[in-house]
């Protein structure tokens, strides 16, 4: 098929604005899909996301449109509809040429869909908007369609039509995806407003991989862009950034279910086969070409997936750790962003540290343990990962406390900023800016979307955010305000490594890194649990938080002075024994540190402590 | 020589029948309000029941008896609250198990003895009486539902020394509500100066079920705070042994060759067998207590069978850590020697955890032939056999 019968283009939106029934919408008018076939949210392949509401692995589909006396070829390539996956988001919108910005009328314009088109307007993709959900008695279908004038000509690269005028309220597509309303005017506009490929088929081969999932018979299954070239059966493929090379065993496009095809050519969108074992050796966003006829660059904007969020994962009472190891890895054959490494806490048996692109991630993974596994888990705080400059002038990465350098080696801790934008409505600005200077937060910009919603723009340290900032925000905005943020890099602050030292002996498995400024704070909250969760014994046990030799906080967990069974229940030794071992039942996993016995529970505890 | 009253004179023989008798007489006159041993009001009926049960589970289980016997205890219950022919048939029971150097003793309630009931016991071989006293404060006395009063102890150890009663035992109570430790320095005091033979001091403790549980629940009484109990211990332990008692077990105190020979049997875990409902015997390694059901206990016995029960063996490291839960409760502790010949390990090595932690800390001294329980570390104890205990149950870390 010619180039100018081809459309590639994503839905971007923010969760919940009605993307996947946007979706089913179109494969139903087009007929490429039946009624029966018809369900909600068919692009999602997994429970969870059904549950959740939200996309959390892309995939592509193709439909065909009739305008007129020509056929089209409208290629959908889905989006993660999260900030975690933020870079994936950025590869799959590579892959199109143009994109609907999806708006729930209701809603209004939110976070993620600003940084949605933000992003979509830095790639140079062309916009069409859509106000959703119409139909909703609380939709303001104008209001809504008043912001999205506003939002895109502001941002990076002002959108326009492709007649290159600018994009007013009432050019905005109203529909609902739940009564099919507006869909036929949706479909038209990606046909009118969107460009088709531009791209040689016979120049050197070079796809983009947007995506790639697991299947059991054939290994990873990885989707791709054609850009330039084409590619054929039985070809043997080169990943640039892997270097590895592949045969293709098969090649196919999406029709919407997967179709066998003999080749692609630039300007498609398909999926290749090639015996590979594992998705961690596909990485989305790498360029894929011939191996004996290879592209002399790849597609510009790949890098590995980086992890920004790292928690420990040990089994739960149910679980065993080969268990833990098995599903971990048994996620990972589809999950190439998830990293793990055996790890052992004495206090906490094995486990792994595992790495996550964000938040969002981690509570993926450990959903899908449980209910694809059954593996129940306990798992400490998310944490950050750090850059620490030593005094011989290298950056290590460090993703614990325990793994820095001795303090006399460190020149400098660095660690991740994000650039956030929180749009808020008018009435909670107060409160958000409050939170948001706790927080270390440094404030960019304020700018209004209408009268009564505010984008605030931040840049806060990542680990300011990771843990409780979303619920804080949820909370101070009635829950109305959203979030969405981009890491925007590394930078030097004054990072101190807090130690726990219980019965004057550091424990490692509790030395966190933090702020100068909320060290105390921390501290102080840290030894106040310790003191709660670890029984008295039989002396007094001093808890202190220290930054170096020196003790910022301290209590003392007063000696037991009782506890005997003075008479000897006539001869009943039996009785007395299973008294005795009531008092340890429960608490089988304990660590010794310094002769004190810390239950498994305080550690948990502690790297909950809230500092607030 | 401070610990050398019960140095362990007797040769270890776990393997063999019981060194030691206990008879449980499962009746009082009134019960006390702290009290959870099995006990009913007296009736003549039932003690005539009750005596026919006894002598045929003796004839059950005296195979298993040592002749003659160390030690012979008839505890309860109220032993002495049986009419004086019941009793006679009682203490009659295991005469034929007694030698020369059998320790026989009987527990009594102040209140129901008199100069009749001291001869009657000693004319029936008793040879050691256990009094107990609890407390010479009147208001203690009332608070604990005893229904003696402070002058009937003073009358009670009087009749058992003009009956030529010789070895006469205290209990005492600390950690009643509304005690002091100046109360209690006056029963110490008073105790004392009645020079028994053997003084035991027992903190209160709140078992569940009982009226004073209730009590301390409904906030009708306030318990003892532990800063406080562990004072009147260590004033306990300060008078007695000032008054020339040795301090042998964590709650006994005696006269040199005055320990209490029955109960060494439990601490040093040698057999014993204990006849009548709610009695514990552990023979041949298995310990076993009898239901704590009067009628259930005459019915099976009449039938020719033995009484319900219910029993275990413990085996391997849970044998061993519940050995030194027992031993370690001795102030001159676990001789190394004595349990290695036993169980094949020394304590250390068979729970290292455990003893090197406390060790470490203070809590247990180790010597090349003993381990002990530090002096500081009596009063907190259990948290050291807890731990043991816990560290036999684990399965063994791979070295």
């Amino acid at each position: 098929m010619a180039h100018e019968h081809i459309r590639n283009f994503s839905i971007i939106a923010h969760i919940d604005h009605g993307k996947s029934t946007l979706a089913d919408r179109m494969l139903l008018r087009s007929g490429a899909i039946s009624e029966r076939e018809f369900h909600e949210q068919m692009l999602d392949e997994m429970d969870l996301e059904r549950e959740r509401g939200i996309t959390i692995k892309s995939s592509a589909v193709t439909i065909e449109y009739a305008a007129g006396q020509r056929n089209y070829m409208l290629n959908m390539i889905d989006t993660p509809g999260h900030v975690d996956f933020h870079y994936e988001v950025s590869r799959a919108l590579t892959a199109c040429e143009g994109a609907l910005l999806v708006v729930d009328a209701a809603q209004g314009v939110e976070a993620q869909t600003v940084a949605n088109a933000h992003l979509a307007q830095r790639n140079g993709l062309q916009l069409v908007p859509v106000v959703n959900k119409i139909d909703l008695p609380s939709a303001r279908p104008e209001d809504t369609a008043m912001e999205i004038e506003h939002l895109l000509s502001t941002g990076p690269r002002p959108s326009r039509k492709r007649d290159g005028t600018p994009w007013a309220a009432e050019d905005c597509i109203f529909a609902s995806a739940k009564t099919g309303e507006g869909i036929e005017e949706m479909m038209a506009a990606i046909v009118e407003q969107l460009p088709p490929p531009a791209g040689d088929a016979d120049v050197e081969t070079k796809a983009l991989v947007f995506d790639s999932t697991y299947d059991d018979y054939r290994g990873v299954v990885v989707y791709i862009r054609m850009f330039e070239g084409r590619l054929r059966v039985g070809d043997k493929v080169r990943m640039i950034g892997t270097e590895e090379v592949y045969q293709v065993s098969e090649l196919g496009k999406f029709a919407p279910r997967p179709t066998r095809v003999q080749a692609i050519a630039a300007g498609e969108v398909g999926y290749i086969v090639a015996s590979i074992r594992s998705v961690s050796s596909v990485h989305v966003g790498d360029t894929l070409t011939l191996a004996d006829r290879p592209a002399a660059a790849p597609l510009a904007g790949y890098r590995p997936p980086q992890q920004m969020v790292f928690s420990d994962f040990y089994a739960g009472t149910k679980t065993d750790f080969p268990a833990l190891r098995d599903a971990l890895e048994k996620l990972q054959l589809n999950d190439a962003a998830l990293t793990f490494q055996p790890i052992s806490a004495e206090a906490l048996g094995f486990g792994f540290r595992c790495g996550f692109l964000g938040l969002l991630h981690m509570e993926i993974v450990q959903e899908r343990l449980e209910r694809e596994h059954g593996i129940e888990v306990v798992q400490t705080a998310p944490t950050v990962p750090y850059q620490v400059l030593t005094v011989d002038g290298t950056v290590h990465e460090v993703d614990s406390a325990g793994e820095l350098p001795d303090p006399s080696r460190i020149d400098e801790i660095r660690e991740p900023y994000v650039r956030a934008d929180l749009i808020v409505p008018e009435a909670a600005v107060g409160p958000v800016m409050q939170l948001a200077e706790q927080r270390r937060a440094s404030f960019q910009h304020q700018e209004y979307l209408s009268a009564q919603r505010v984008i605030l723009t931040y840049e806060f340290p990542l680990a300011e955010i990771v843990y409780d900032f979303y619920d804080k925000l949820k909370s101070a905005t009635r829950g109305y305000g959203t979030l969405d943020y981009e890491v925007v890099g590394f930078r030097a602050d004054d990072l101190v490594k807090l130690d726990i030292l219980v019965n004057n002996e550091r424990v490692d498995a509790l030395s966190v890194i933090c702020h100068r400024t909320k060290s105390e704070p921390r501290g102080r909250a840290v030894i106040r649990r310790l003191r709660q969760e670890i029984d008295r014994h039989m002396f007094d046990i001093p808890l202190q938080a220290a930054i170096g030799s020196r003790i910022i906080a301290r209590e003392t967990l007063k000696a037991l002075r009782k506890n005997v069974t003075a008479k000897c229940y006539g001869g009943d030794v039996t009785r007395k024994r299973k008294l005795l071992e009531k008092q340890k039942a429960g608490k089988k996993r304990m660590k010794v540190v310094g002769n004190v016995e810390i239950p498994q529970k305080a550690f948990m505890a502690v790297l909950e402590a809230d500092e607030a | 020589m401070p610990h050398a009253t019960c140095k362990e004179k007797w040769p270890d023989r776990p393997r063999g029948p019981a060194d030691a008798l206990y008879v449980h007489v499962p009746f009082c006159a009134a019960k006390c309000g702290y009290c959870d041993f099995y006990s009913l009001p007296h009736d003549a009926g039932r003690a005539r029941h009750y005596l026919d049960a006894l002598a045929a589970e003796l004839h059950l289980r005296c195979r298993r008896l040592r002749r003659p016997l160390e030690s012979i205890y008839v505890g309860g219950g109220t032993p002495t609250c049986l009419a004086p022919e019941a009793l006679d048939e009682l203490l009659g029971l295991p005469g034929a198990w007694i030698g020369p150097h059998t320790e026989f003793t009987v527990e009594v309630n102040p209140g129901t003895l008199d100069d009749a009931t001291a001869a009657q016991l000693v004319s029936a071989g008793v040879n050691r009486v256990t009094v107990g006293a609890q407390s010479f404060e009147q208001e203690e006395l009332e608070q604990l539902g005893r229904s003696h009063s402070a002058t009937d102890i003073a009358r009670a150890v009087t009749a058992l020394h003009r009956a030529g009663m010789d070895n006469v035992a205290l209990d005492l109570i600390y950690g009643i509500p509304r005690q002091t430790p100046a109360s209690w320095r006056r029963t110490l005091d008073a105790a004392l100066a009645i020079d028994p033979s053997h003084l035991s001091v027992y903190a209160l403790s709140y078992e569940p079920q009982t009226p004073l549980a209730a009590a301390r629940d409904a906030g009708r009484v306030v318990a003892m705070d532990d800063e406080t109990q562990r004072d009147c211990y260590d004033e306990a332990i300060a008078t007695a042994t000032a008054a020339g008692l040795d301090h042998y077990e964590l709650s006994n105190f005696a006269r040199p060759n005055r320990t209490c020979r029955h109960n060494l049997t439990y601490w040093l875990n040698r057999p014993y067998i204990g006849l009548g409902p709610a009695a514990a015997s552990y023979v041949d390694g298995v310990r076993s207590v009898n239901e704590a059901d009067l009628a259930a206990y005459t019915a099976a016995l009449t039938r020719g069978e033995t009484p319900p029960h219910a029993s275990e063996r413990l085996t391997g490291r849970a044998a061993m850590a519940e050995a030194l839960m027992l031993g370690l409760r001795l102030i001159e502790g676990v001789g190394r020697r004595r349990f290695a010949d036993r169980y094949g390990t020394d304590p250390l090595d068979a729970l290292p955890y455990s003893i090197g932690r406390h060790v470490r800390c203070g809590a247990l001294a180790l010597t090349p032939d003993r381990l002990r329980v530090s002096p500081a570390a009596l009063f907190v104890c259990d948290t050291i056999f807890a731990d043991i205990l816990a560290e036999a149950r684990q399965e063994r870390p791979r070295p």
